[in-house]
């Protein structure tokens, strides 16, 4: 009796009417698969992202882009196997390195994923600090309350909506786009340096030894910010979390690409336009000391708003990976360790999950707030250092990625192979050249 | 007690003192509610040889030492092992109801065989491995700190596959429906999608339904993924009909309107209904699984047809009678139905005032009537007075408290 036909609209009203409301939903759908990729991705133009961007433009000109160039091709694929690794095991990286190698080598992970991830942390902090700084605001202000106000946010659970307004302010940073072409810089120059690779001469003043390790230094916080590893781990994460399986892995393999392809576009303008406006040959290194100086590449945008545009944008950049890092770092470690985690969920139920998260926050406001400390450096130095852990995450990635009971059919190619092993080799070998040249007796 | 990691590692000797091996792992093999280690697993060099558990001479404190045969066999790839196999993975720990992952596992002696007969989940386990057992015994002292326990029995666990593992675990269906199905939708969603298909496939279709009714959207279509369409139409006509059709408004339409035309015609055409309401309407959050019934009946034809038919139904705080077009004549709570004579028309029985809700007024209109009248559930009516269906308290209280995403 209960649901007879003849109590209800007749089906042919019905169906008109059942087309509304899916095509509603359908729409709301599409903005769901916001891809990973593309967030990860992006992400990682964080504060220390855009610090390290500026001075490498600042400092060396467009002699740099031909290394991004390559960086974002084996970003692409590091991106495209974590998402792979995601779709065919359904399970996170973590998880994965926990079952597979067991708990020393899980523990040796997770340390080195920590330390990287402190690290940036405290760059967001110091990020946070620097556009306080340029809007007047000290940072022994600024930085205690937006420690306070991420920590209450995720506490409260209510962080979903709040990491898409910081979204939104960081896509102020794509007036380096606009600035970099109104800084009119001698684009065939540019592409050329971008395609073809070169050195910047040595200034006539400088040693050769501290040439080549300020290079080494910039070159390293560029691998290490556009490719962290963070965010493999977040990545991977939100492809199970989405339920992305091999079966519809088309729409997952493009975002992985797009993703790496847009972010890195985005650095490429930051350094062109910091180039543009800030290198001069003939100078001595431009040392980019602060964030206004950084900032003074958007003049061209912004006139004398410069400042504020920058700030703004820093600021978003900022807040947003100061939130998503730290509570990236505790899923990761959680899910490894088989901890309780979870938004939401109270001391007494995820006390290991909140603890990590209270723990990279506190570190890092804690650092980040010390009077006269030199906020773009310190940025810089936490990129290197994630840089210099790359290849630790990456090897555990190969090893699994090419592990056949775990990936079947899905194993990596040799090219795949080639390119990230030779990624691994080439950033040992370049921290292991900064060691020894910093150990060189003058 | 005793644990696995304090075994591994240990030399294994023969009976004159001659060392055979290091011991990497043991087989084992299920036996009643606790498994027996049938083997060891030791290594010498490169060479894996399994020594069968009647050559163990006796155990003590820092050796196992073995009585020498012939020849041990290799360890072969159809052996289940409890190092490679268990320890790290994860399990259903259907006491807490959540997954978890295992840090060590727990032996005992009965008589002369080793039993499985825990799982350590905590913190212990871990620190013990690490060989931090001291350290954290320090720190728990120093702290005046206990760190939970952490071991679950082993018949308390249910294991899910381990993604390296050679031999496939049985996941039962008999213990995991003892959980309820908001507890099983948590653990779906923690599980890889490997598990998850392992984990679905032993349960029967109702069981499924009942887990997709609690689930997540997200959870939802990543479940209906992994099934074959046959089978998701078969879960889609066991789900209650509201519930099935939030759930086909989520999926891109082509699929849906295929799904609705696997299902059975009349639970298709009462998800088809529902679909018809936009959402934030009353009609999109009504059911339509309620008591109905003539309003000429006597009390006890009403209570015989609610012990048949009504018996599945998903509302049933109160019966709704109409009358012969369809139009809603009264109300009755189940509490005055049961108290009534059996002879008494139902009729007679009606309260005066009728409180209703139109299907395409906004649904934060049906949960202000719900509150402001007391009431648990609240009849839905068409412009021209005929009866739609039923918003119930919880499903309107759903608008206030929607779950807050990951």
């Amino acid at each position: 009796m209960p649901g007879t036909g003849k109590l209800h609209p007749s089906d042919a009203e019905a169906d008109a009417l059942v087309t509304i409301r899916f095509n509603k939903r359908r729409w709301l759908m599409l903005l769901g698969t916001l891809g990973p990729g593309i967030l990860a991705a992006s992400a990682g133009n964080d504060a220390g992202g855009i610090a390290t961007y500026a001075t490498a433009g600042a400092r060396y000109g467009y002699a740099m882009l031909w290394a991004l160039l390559l960086i974002t091709v084996a970003l692409a694929m590091i991106q495209e196997m974590a998402t792979r690794m995601g779709a065919v095991t359904g399970k996170g990286l973590s998880s994965l390195i926990r079952e597979r190698f067991g708990l020393r080598a899980t523990v040796f992970a997770m340390g080195c994923l920590l330390v990287a991830n402190v690290a940036t942390t405290l760059a967001d902090f110091a990020g946070v600090a620097a556009a306080a700084e340029l809007f007047g605001v000290p940072r022994w202000l600024a930085v205690p309350v937006a420690a306070g106000g991420l920590w209450w946010l995720v506490a409260k659970g209510s962080f979903a909506r709040v990491e898409r307004t910081f979204m939104l302010l960081a896509f102020v940073f794509l007036s380096y786009v606009a600035a970099a072409f109104l800084a009119r810089p001698d684009w065939s120059r540019v592409l050329h340096d971008a395609v073809v690779p070169n050195w910047p001469s040595v200034p006539a003043a400088t040693a050769m030894r501290d040439h080549l390790q300020g290079y080494l230094l910039v070159l390293i916080a560029t691998i290490g910010t556009t490719i962290t590893p963070w965010m493999q781990f977040f990545l991977q994460a939100s492809v199970v979390d989405k339920g992305v399986t091999i079966r519809q892995y088309g729409f997952a393999r493009f975002d992985a690409f797009f993703g790496a392809l847009t972010a890195d576009l985005v650095s490429f303008f930051i350094i062109v336009a910091t180039a543009a406006a800030l290198f001069y040959p003939a100078m001595q290194p431009h040392a980019l000391a602060d964030a206004a100086s950084a900032a003074s590449a958007l003049v061209p945008v912004a006139g004398r708003h410069a400042g504020l545009l920058f700030g703004v944008g820093l600021l978003g950049a900022s807040l947003l990976a100061a939130s998503v890092v730290p509570l990236a770092t505790a899923y990761a470690v959680c899910e490894a360790f088989g901890f309780e985690a979870g938004l939401g969920k109270d001391f007494r139920r995820a006390p290991v999950f909140l603890g990590l998260y209270t723990l990279l926050i506190g570190l890092g406001a804690l650092v980040a707030v010390i009077p006269g400390l030199p906020l773009l450096p310190l940025m810089l130095v936490a990129q290197d250092i994630n840089g210099i852990l790359l290849p630790v995450i990456l090897v555990y990635m190969l090893r699994l990625v090419n592990d056949r009971r775990l990936m079947g059919v899905h194993v990596n190619g040799v090219v795949y192979n080639t390119v990230v092993w030779g990624m691994v080799v080439v950033v040992s070998l370049l921290t292991a050249t900064m060691v020894v040249t910093s150990l060189w007796p003058t | 007690m005793i644990f696995l990691s304090q075994y591994l590692n240990r030399p294994v000797r023969t009976v004159d003192g001659r060392k055979v091996g290091t011991l990497r792992d043991v087989t084992f093999v299920s036996e009643g509610d606790f498994p027996v280690v049938a083997g060891l697993v030791c290594a010498k060099g490169r060479q894996r040889r399994v020594i069968p558990w009647r050559s163990v001479d006796r155990v003590t404190l820092d050796t196992f030492v073995v009585r020498e045969e012939a020849a041990w066999p290799e360890l072969g790839p159809a052996e289940r092992l409890l190092a490679l196999d268990v320890m790290d993975s994860q399990v259903v720990d259907m006491d807490g109801a959540h997954v978890v992952r295992v840090n060590d596992l727990q032996l005992a002696w009965q008589g002369q065989i080793l039993r499985v007969v825990g799982v350590d989940i905590g913190p212990w386990g871990l620190a013990r491995r690490l060989g931090l057992a001291p350290a954290l015994a320090w720190l728990s002292r120093a702290l005046r700190w206990q760190p939970p326990e952490g071991v679950v029995r082993w018949d308390m666990v249910e294991p899910v596959e381990k993604q390296t593992a050679t031999v496939r675990l049985r996941v039962s269906s008999d213990r995991l429906a003892r959980l309820h199905p908001a507890d099983l939708a948590d653990i779906v969603a923690e599980l890889g999608h490997e598990q998850r298909s392992q984990v679905l496939e032993a349960l029967d279709d109702a069981q499924l339904a009942g887990i997709m009714e609690e689930a997540s959207p997200e959870l939802q279509s990543a479940i209906l993924d992994g099934l074959d369409e046959e089978r998701a139409a078969d879960v889609l006509e066991e789900m209650e009909p509201d519930d099935a059709a939030d759930l086909l408004s989520e999926l891109p339409e082509e699929r849906a309107r295929d799904l609705m035309e696997r299902m059975d015609a009349e639970d298709a055409s009462e998800v088809r209904d529902l679909l018809a309401y936009e959402d934030g309407t009353v009609g999109a959050l009504m059911t339509t699984s309620f008591w109905e019934v003539p309003a000429s009946w006597s009390v006890g034809r009403a209570l015989d047809w609610v012990r048949g038919e009504g018996a599945a139904d998903e509302l049933c705080s109160y019966l709704y009678a109409v009358d012969a077009e369809g139009r809603l004549a009264g109300v009755l709570s189940f509490r005055h139905l049961v108290r009534a004579d059996v002879a008494t028309p139902l009729a007679a029985l009606f309260p005066g005032q009728l409180v209703t809700v139109g299907a395409r007024e906004p649904a934060m209109s049906a949960l202000e009537k719900l509150f402001h009248y007391n009431l648990l559930s609240l009849p839905v009516l068409q412009e021209d007075g005929r009866l739609l269906g039923v918003v119930g308290v919880l499903d309107a209280l759903s608008l206030v408290h929607e779950p807050e995403e990951p």
